[in-house]
């Protein structure tokens, strides 16, 4: 059989996640539910500087994104 | 169900500080969902904020319990084609994509959800089968 009898289709996406699969994910892990946004925000580690985390990850990729070049 | 995949910049917006932000009521919706994943890529990002900034045990932990409240999307192999095939459409469409990024993107893709960012950069991508909401 031909190696190149069936062509890929690549303007397609490549295979999604079943139905069911958050729900797996979330059994599986053992995610604690929320009740809130409220509750979600206190968990945050106490004492750090959101704004800061956000500048570091922009600028952590910003330095990853140079090392690739932008356009062909 | 509602779900969205919660790109790092906006996790910084769950912060108590930015409670009354700007930043947080364009994206609360989003992270008031039934469901808010991460990819790993993600997660790996925020361990490298802890490192950065020398966190000691206490807030490692206590960074560790909070994402027990998140669902992370891991590797997987089809999440493996997924970040190939967003790799060479986005080489295709002119854009060579970061490997950290195309992780990201690659995770909303594979899990059908939309892609939630404070991240001008990923807007711009044009990838069949991402959406992309950002604020930025």
């Amino acid at each position: 059989m031909s190696k190149t009898a069936t062509p890929l289709q690549l303007d397609a996406p490549a295979p999604r996640a079943p139905a069911g699969t958050i729900e797996r994910m979330r059994r599986d892990q053992g995610v604690i539910p929320l009740k809130s946004l409220d509750e979600f925000s206190a968990l945050w580690p106490e004492g750090d500087d959101p704004d800061a985390l956000l500048e570091f990850i922009l600028e952590e990729r910003r330095e990853r994104r140079a090392i690739v070049k932008p356009e062909l | 169900m509602d779900a969205v995949l919660l790109d790092t910049t906006v996790a910084s917006f769950l912060h108590p500080a930015k409670s009354q932000s700007i930043g947080r009521t364009l994206y609360q919706r989003y992270l008031e969902m039934d469901s808010i994943l991460i990819c790993f890529q993600s997660v790996a990002e925020l361990y490298c904020w802890a490192d950065e900034r020398r966190w000691g045990s206490r807030m490692r932990a206590d960074l560790d319990f909070m994402l027990r409240h998140i669902i992370v999307v891991g590797y997987s192999t089809d999440l493996a084609r997924n970040w190939a095939r967003t790799k060479f459409q986005a080489k295709r469409a002119g854009l060579r994509l970061e490997a950290g990024d195309a992780w990201i993107a690659a995770a909303a893709i594979y899990m059908n959800v939309p892609l939630v960012t404070h991240d001008r950069d990923f807007a711009r991508l044009q990838i069949p089968g991402l959406e992309v909401i950002c604020h930025a």
